[in-house]
């Protein structure tokens, strides 16, 4: 059997990644508790060791807390796996599958190690690799960056699924709400996307590597469109300011109230890996992937070569695994600062985070579309350019701005039936007009 | 230059692993909490939360939740932004002195300025406010 | 069989449409939503049921009575001194205010003045006991946002409220501290408790109140969830007998220490003279939901004035007043050491004996962090009241719930919520 050196790449950097991120995941958990509890004066997770009650190895007490997730993804197994009688079993048991998978091949299109020559070999003489440059990443297709955005848009299945499996109204609510912000804020991710993709004029990850160690970090040539994405993969990723779809004090747990042991935590590890992948993309994107420097090249543009003597190829990997480990860095300070985030300001209302995709991400990610585009076509792509047009559209942005008609998002609205706030006009009713709102118990057919 | 033109479906196939990989990550994690946990059904813990009480009807109804108009403009707007997806890859890799050069990106404004179109439209309407 | 089970078949979906108002409007969309009482937003057990059309509520039910207390009810068991543990359970995030109210009314239907010193003890403990609760629920204000770090900037200073506390009683968090006609006991040391004073109002509780105030008074989102949200206007306030910091926050400058003053608030309260404490009493007229926070964070800083005027000037003398010997307990050195204290106190332990308040009905109000607490009390001269109601703030002011937020969306009701500051055991006293 005969298979080629980028698919034999691919799997290998696939399997791996997996595993490092699902690690990851687990103690960015342990991060973002302990964070929390510094942003908050407190200590935070610093008990639960890896001595698991033995005292043969007590000498493993305590380790700052880290086993925490360890401990904790071991009692989600230990827990029981509890589905509500009126939901749709099916469904309930499909939603944390339709959503953990998107969550860890999303990150399939990141060359994590950059490009590297492999010889030919083969193993133990069944198969059979046919050498050559291979890019390291798990999975090498030609349509490059668009497979980001397919798959950002499978997320959303889960949740709505989740959301109206469980039979619980506060599940229903939060999946609606996650259904329609996900899909409205795939289009500042597409708009911000193809406002850099103009500059790149490509969909190649590697190529959009090589761009920005030629011309500097993107961040710095398009700053409104990095704000704009990152503000989309924090509503797609549910993150605060935007967790309109899990916010306890409103919903509870939001889609996945109902939901309990190991297929709550694969909501728990999804949202996570969601992070990890969307920050290693906007690293990719805007911060040059694995150059450590914005405008200095440190690893140079050559592939790799990961072959002849022992030492070689030591040396070829030792290369290899600093490029990802200056990606995850990237990615992994990116969702350090989601976390920030989420600690340090309130929550939007769900109408607010409609309005604003509606009515300011969008028509401003279409302005830097069409603003880039001009630039494009008068030849100026170069960083400085583009940062005088962006500043223009930053002005015409706060010129325009006062400009919007102007309305109360908090005002009442008059509605049938209310009785302190009730259409013009409208005979009011005082105490409950349906039996359900007096009974504790549903009286069948009143419904 | 990349182009879009060939179809190496060969490429996936690592992608097809992984999906194999992920799916039995979690029928694994699932089917193992089913064998490991306790099962203690009741008929007050089968009831669906709602704060405590019991549930008042059921979740599967029809819900205002104004998101129809906003799933069509969506649609209008994603479709957009896959039709621009070739054209940035490509537009910008055309020579300065290219007659079509100009033309294209004439084209796409035009294209663009359709939508912007729909989307006064849209916000005249009221689409995009939520109340 | 309150929570006993219905038949299986209550769960099937009725495929009839509901008609809602009968000859209105066919709302066979809306849903009715319990909110409460098992909700992590609504602070305590209290529930909402609700009417949504979509996210808007189109109508809201407040619920009362799933804390099953019955405190007042206690009150007639229990004589005016033992009373004081169940008071201060009704409102469990100041509960010293609570206290001082209960006895300041017992005290105006025994006709006790009390001494000096025990006025100046009390109103320190009172304003720290606003202060405790106003820290929690501008705190909650962010909690109910989203944002749980402002939370615990309010909670760390409250802990050295309850550090006071439990040097001043021995108790931290219900501190019973109060006897009539005076007080458990003395401080311990003054010394010490005007440093551990001192040290929460100067470095503590500025602190707190400044990260807080940092975090969310310029947030624009903190805003935008607030500005507008709830809005109870002048009139409304008035008429539907709203008190405290929303009444403030709603334009209406009635504050009973100013109103009605009592303890040190009263001009002449140490019967030489002395004046008033001197403070401000915030008023917004917005009425909204960032009014409330507003008015809240500002009572908090006029508190600790209040507590830097008195605080270095707090009188000699006795806490307890014995001038009618038939009223406040001795001192356990004239227990032990002579007959007539002896005597005494058998005549205010033994079940037999006891107090002989006058037959009288006797109204007594305070303002405490929540509003007008008042106690109603009506004695059969017994040592033992007769009836002991009460006029808790949360209750008077909960009622308003439904008006406020019918019309607004789901997620506003945990701010809305938040900023009434409902204490459930008050609801069901």
């Amino acid at each position: 059997m005969t298979i080629s050196a980028q698919t034999f790449a691919s799997v290998l950097v696939f399997a791996l990644v997996v595993h490092v991120v699902l690690l990851t995941c687990a103690y960015l958990i342990y991060v973002e508790r302990k964070m929390a509890a510094y942003i908050q004066d407190r200590i935070g997770p610093n008990r639960v060791g890896f001595d698991f009650g033995l005292p043969i190895l007590g000498f493993l007490k305590g380790c700052l807390g880290l086993g925490q997730s360890l401990a904790d993804g071991l009692k989600f197994l230990l827990k029981e796996d509890y589905a509500p009688d009126r939901a749709d079993k099916r469904l309930f048991t499909l939603a944390p599958v339709a959503i953990i998978i998107p969550a860890l091949i999303g990150f399939a299109i990141i060359p994590w190690g950059g490009t590297a020559t492999i010889p030919s070999f083969s193993i133990l003489g069944l198969v059979h690799v046919t050498g050559g440059e291979v890019v390291l990443a798990g999975l090498n297709a030609n349509i490059g960056i668009v497979y980001l955005l397919s798959v950002a848009s499978l997320g959303v299945y889960g949740v709505t699924i989740a959301g109206y499996a469980s039979n619980n109204k506060y599940s229903f609510i939060g999946g609606m709400r996650a259904t329609a912000q996900m899909v409205s804020y795939e289009i500042p991710l597409g708009l911000s996307l193809l406002a850099i993709l103009l500059v790149y004029g490509t969909l190649m990850p590697e190529e959009i590597i090589a761009h920005q160690r030629q011309h500097g970090w993107m961040v710095f040539a398009q700053p409104i469109a990095a704000v704009l994405f990152f503000i989309a993969i924090l509503a797609e990723a549910n993150r605060a300011p935007f967790d309109v779809a899990e916010a306890e004090q409103e919903l509870v747990g939001g889609y996945h109230t109902e939901y309990s042991s190991m297929r709550f935590a694969l909501f728990f590890l999804a949202e996570y890996a969601h992070m990890i992948t969307s920050s290693a993309m906007f690293a990719l994107l805007f911060l040059g992937g694995w150059e450590p420097l914005p405008f200095v090249s440190v690893f140079g543009g050559g592939a790799v070569h990961l072959g002849g003597g022992v030492a070689e190829v030591l040396l070829a990997v030792a290369v290899v695994g600093l490029k990802l480990a200056v990606l995850f860095g990237k990615a992994v300070t990116l969702v350090a600062f989601m976390m920030l985030i989420r600690w340090t300001i309130p929550r939007l209302r769900y109408d607010q985070i409609m309005m604003g995709a509606w009515q300011s991400v969008i028509p401003l990610a279409l302005t830097v579309v069409v603003v880039t585009a001009a630039m494009v076509q008068w030849g100026r792509t170069d960083t400085l350019s583009l940062i005088l047009a962006n500043g223009a559209v930053f002005a015409l942005m706060m010129v325009v701005m006062p400009l919007m008609p102007k309305y109360d998002p908090n005002r009442k609205i008059p509605l049938y039936g209310s009785r302190f706030n009730p259409m013009p006009g409208e005979r009011v009713v005082t105490g409950p007009t349906v039996a359900l709102a007096r009974e504790d118990h549903p009286v069948r057919g009143s419904l | 230059m990349s182009t879009l033109g060939e179809v190496n479906l060969s490429s996936y196939l690592p992608l097809m692993v992984v999906v194999l990989m992920a799916a039995t990550f979690a029928a694994i994690n699932i089917v193992g909490t089913l064998l490991i946990g306790p099962k203690r059904p009741g008929k007050t813990k089968g009831l669906t939360y709602e704060s405590g009480m019991n549930p008042v009807g059921t979740a599967r109804k029809r819900f205002n939740v104004r998101f129809y108009l906003i799933a069509m403009v969506f649609l209008v707007f994603d479709v957009e932004i896959v039709f621009l997806y070739p054209w940035a890859a490509t537009y910008p890799n055309l020579a300065m002195s290219d007659p079509d050069r100009v033309i294209w990106f004439w084209r796409i404004l035009f294209f663009l300025f359709t939508t912007v179109v729909a989307y006064v439209y849209g916000y005249r309407k009221g689409v995009f406010r939520f109340d | 069989m309150p929570f006993s089970l219905k038949p299986a078949e209550q769960y099937e979906v009725d495929a009839d449409p509901v008609k809602y108002l009968a000859g209105h409007v066919d709302t066979g969309d809306r849903w009715v939503l319990n909110f409460g009482p098992q909700h992590p937003a609504t602070h305590t057990t209290l529930r909402l049921v609700l009417e949504l059309d979509g996210e808007r509520i189109a109508r809201c039910t407040p619920h009362i009575g799933y804390l099953h207390s019955g405190f007042e009810k206690l009150g007639e068991h229990l004589d005016y001194n033992q009373y004081v543990t169940i008071v201060s359970r009704m409102n469990y995030l100041s509960p010293i205010s609570n206290d001082i109210a209960w006895h300041g009314a017992v005290e105006a239907l025994f006709g006790i003045d009390i001494t000096p010193r025990c006025k100046v003890l009390r109103t320190i403990m009172a304003e720290l006991g606003r202060i405790q609760d106003h820290l929690l629920n501008i705190g909650a204000a962010a909690l109910d946002l989203g944002a749980f770090t402002g939370f615990l900037y309010g909670f760390n200073p409250r802990e050295k409220i309850y550090d006071l506390c439990d040097y001043v009683s021995g108790q931290r968090f219900h501190p019973d501290w109060t006897r009539v006609g005076g007080l458990m006991k003395d401080l311990p040391d003054e010394e010490t408790f005007k440093r551990m004073v001192k040290s929460f109002v100067h470095d503590d509780m500025p602190q707190a109140v400044k990260d807080i105030e940092t975090l969310l008074v310029r947030n624009r989102i903190f805003i935008d969830r607030t500005r507008g949200v709830g809005t109870l206007s002048r009139d409304d306030a008035i008429a539907w007998s709203i008190s405290g910091p929303l009444a403030r926050a709603s334009g209406v400058k009635r504050d009973l220490r100013k109103d009605a003053p009592y303890l040190c608030y009263a001009d002449n309260w140490d019967g030489q003279g002395a004046e008033a404490v001197k403070f401000q009493v915030p008023v917004c007229d917005d009425g909204d939901v960032l009014a409330r926070f507003l008015v809240r964070c500002e009572e908090v800083k006029q508190s600790a004035k209040i507590i830097d005027q008195l605080i270095d000037n707090i009188p000699g003398g006795p806490v307890d007043t014995f001038a009618d010997g038939k009223m406040v307990k001795p001192r356990k050195e004239d227990v032990y050491g002579s007959i007539e204290g002896l005597i005494q106190h058998f005549e205010i332990i033994m079940s037999n004996r006891g107090w002989t308040p006058p037959v009288a009905e006797m109204y007594a109000a305070q303002e405490t962090a929540n509003g007008e607490l008042g106690y109603y009390i009506v004695s059969d001269g017994s040592p033992r009241a007769w009836r002991a109601s009460v006029r808790p703030p949360s209750f008077i002011n909960y009622q308003v719930m439904a008006k406020l937020i019918e019309g607004h969306q789901l997620a506003d009701i945990v701010a809305v919520l938040g900023s009434l500051n409902v204490v459930a055991a008050e609801l069901d006293r």
